[in-house]
């Protein structure tokens, strides 16, 4: 795979994205720019530039490097988690959830060390959103109460 | 006597208890960004972001701006005992600080580094309440036209900031401002890119933008280069440089903060050129070239005193004409912004405390550091041995609470994966993501003000030729244009700027032939 084809194209599809996006936007308000006149001027600029860093990339080709998963997947999903959890099971269940799906993502000396890197950062996270500086969230889920 | 007065104004609101805390707070959060691993300054400053909405507007401001500043100490720490930057910036400190350090003399290159970083700061302080103000006068006589051309400078500029390929960083300034368009159009009332999400319409949040981008994205890309080890770090024996360490450091020092303030007010001029410059400066100035790369003083003094001065320096374009210089003035700004304060002209006049006793807080700030950098370096030496696993997910857990309080909304937590993602990739396809940042901060005023300029002009784009302020910084921007795509120029800022978007987790090439 050449990484900067891809990355030409991928320029390009958000060039042609906001075209079509901005298609049914007036672009002229009374005779003046409207509200699609800017996004226009920059779509453009954006296509010119992912045809020129595409034609780069065929030229002199560079290979796309390879992803590792583990890291980005664990770090994504432990926010993720604690966005479906923080407005009704509280901070320590969506800290506690958040740090140990986001902790998968390298490898621990143990699992008794990462069972207290969590515990560590949830009794934190009170202290610090809770009470110093008083974050408008509940700290246990809103269904004990 | 206007300077003193308000020197003194400044000094009175940045030593209330309240603010020496926070600026006190500020530096040594900085100074622990710069020394622990897998974290860059970008990452950190978007992560503490949200934290600072929880306090009133000038402590906010105060305590990030001791987080910036604190960081450029932080860097040297790390560069000089783990030949690690901590920052873009120190990267040349790594050349002959670690040097120095190998060869027993660590505790003088820290003391070189902080003292020499210590007078840049008290300079450029002064000149800053100097130079503030007459920036001020004369962006007080900007209309929409100037404000268009200033805007486009400091999107160039941007370009020429960041490291990699320039179509690259192009595309990112471009796509930074679409992405500034989300929500509803101020002159319209039309939504733009809003997908009929409710949540959109009032644009995408900045702080999970900019968290997703830097913070989840860097620890995704430090984790796989180190897998969360910890480092070796040389030994510190005594902390006082000598009497010849002296002799050779205050000269360079001096230029060192000349140069560093110079560049420091350019737009795209940052604390990492400054150092560069200021490094070749001292090689070449030296009776003892052959030195350099192998523990001469002059090579830390010099580079360190330079990217302190600049960094402080590049308050004065965003302070005084709102437009950022770099991409953590961009978040500085973004912070200023959510706090009700729209940097420019009129900070200066509407809210003289912020703005004087911002500048006094620095000056606070600088001795603070020197404070904690020299006596208590012992800390931060134990900080480093930690081992990254024991702290990415603590940063983790900080990145998410930071994005959801933002706005008290799950929805920026998604907001928050879907960048993460995109930083990620964009990072695997070689984009230099600061860029992005940039226009983000800026596309909606260059929207909002391109249209204006338009409207009272009946649609003639003429008018930015006719305005004669506008005219010259159009020239110039396009000057720089022109610079940037020279191939000799683009080599030596490839030079400089090499390891701007990962310094945090990979040890530095030597550059400069």
């Amino acid at each position: 795979m050449n990484r900067d084809v891809i990355a030409g194209s991928l320029t390009l599809a958000v060039g042609v994205a906001t075209l079509l996006l901005v298609a049914r936007l007036p672009a002229s308000a009374g005779g003046t720019a409207g509200a699609a006149y800017f996004p226009k001027l920059v779509a453009y600029g954006v296509l010119a530039t992912g045809a020129f860093i595409g034609a780069q990339g065929l030229r002199t080709p560079v290979k796309m490097v390879a992803w590792s998963w583990r890291p980005l997947s664990a770090l994504v999903l432990g926010v993720l988690a604690f966005g479906v959890l923080i407005e009704h099971a509280g901070l320590v269940l969506a800290s506690g959830c958040c740090a140990f799906v986001g902790s998968l993502a390298a490898p621990f000396p143990g699992w008794k060390q990462r069972g207290v890197t969590v515990l560590f950062i949830c009794v934190l996270a009170v202290v610090i959103f809770k009470y110093f500086l008083g974050l408008n969230i509940s700290v246990w889920p809103t269904w004990t109460s | 006597m206007d300077l003193l007065n308000n020197l003194i104004y400044g000094m009175s609101v940045a030593l209330s208890l309240q603010n020496l805390g926070f600026c006190f707070l500020g530096a040594t959060l900085g100074t622990l960004i710069g020394v622990l691993p897998g974290i860059g300054p970008l990452a950190t400053f978007s992560i503490l972001l949200p934290i600072s909405f929880y306090l009133p507007p000038v402590g906010a401001i105060i305590m990030l701006a001791g987080v910036y500043y604190g960081a450029q100490y932080g860097g040297s720490i790390t560069s000089i005992l783990v030949n690690i930057p901590g920052e873009a910036s120190t990267v040349v400190t790594c050349l002959d600080g670690h040097q120095m350090a190998l060869q027993g003399r660590a505790g003088a290159a820290l003391a070189v580094a902080a003292l020499g970083s210590f007078f840049a700061g008290c300079v450029v302080t002064v000149f800053i309440a100097v130079a503030g103000p007459t920036l001020v006068k004369l962006a007080l006589l900007f209309g929409p036209e100037e404000y268009v051309a200033l805007l486009t400078l400091g999107l160039v500029s941007g370009v020429l900031l960041s490291g990699g390929s320039i179509a690259k960083a192009v595309a990112m300034v471009l796509i930074g401002i679409l992405l500034s368009l989300v929500g509803m159009d101020v002159n319209s009332g039309v939504e733009r890119f809003t997908f009929g999400i409710f949540e959109l319409s009032d644009g995408l949040g900045f702080t999970a933008v900019s968290i997703g981008l830097f913070g989840i994205a860097e620890i995704a890309s430090s984790l796989e280069d180190t897998r969360g080890e910890g480092r070796k770090i040389e030994r510190i024996a005594s902390l006082w440089p000598t009497r010849d360490d002296f002799k050779r450091s205050w000269a360079p020092v001096l230029r060192g903060t000349a140069l560093g303030t110079l560049l420091g007010i350019l737009p795209g001029g940052g604390g990492t050129i400054a150092a560069f410059s200021a490094y070749s400066l001292e090689r070449k100035l030296s009776r003892r070239p052959g030195m350099f790369g192998r523990g001469a003083v002059e090579g830390v003094a010099g580079p360190e005193a330079a990217n302190n001065a600049a960094s402080q320096a590049n308050f004065i374009p965003m302070l005084s004409l709102g437009i950022p210089p770099n991409a953590l003035m961009a978040l500085m700004m973004g912070a200023m912004i959510t706090h009700g304060i729209t940097p420019g002209p009129q900070v200066m006049v509407r809210q003289p405390d912020l703005f004087w006793g911002l500048i006094a807080s620095m000056w606070v700030g600088n001795l603070i550091l020197v404070i904690l950098n020299l006596p208590l370096i012992g800390i931060w030496v134990s900080l480093l041995r930690i081992k990254y696993v024991f702290l990415f997910p603590g940063i983790l857990v900080l990145a998410a609470i930071g994005a959801f309080a933002e706005s008290n909304q799950a929805f920026d937590i998604y907001v928050l994966t879907g960048f993460a993602v995109l930083g990620y990739a964009l990072k695997k396809l070689d984009f230099p993501v600061a860029p992005l940042l940039l226009g983000l901060v800026l596309g909606k005023q260059l929207d909002e003000q391109l249209r204006r300029a338009l409207l009272l002009s009946d649609g003639d784009w003429t008018t930015f030729i006719r305005h004669p302020i506008a005219l010259g910084l159009l020239m110039f921007t396009a000057m720089l244009a022109v610079l940037i795509a020279l191939p000799s120029l683009r080599r030596s800022r490839d030079e400089a700027l090499q390891g701007e978007e990962s310094a945090s987790s990979s040890a530095p090439k030597v550059p400069i032939a």
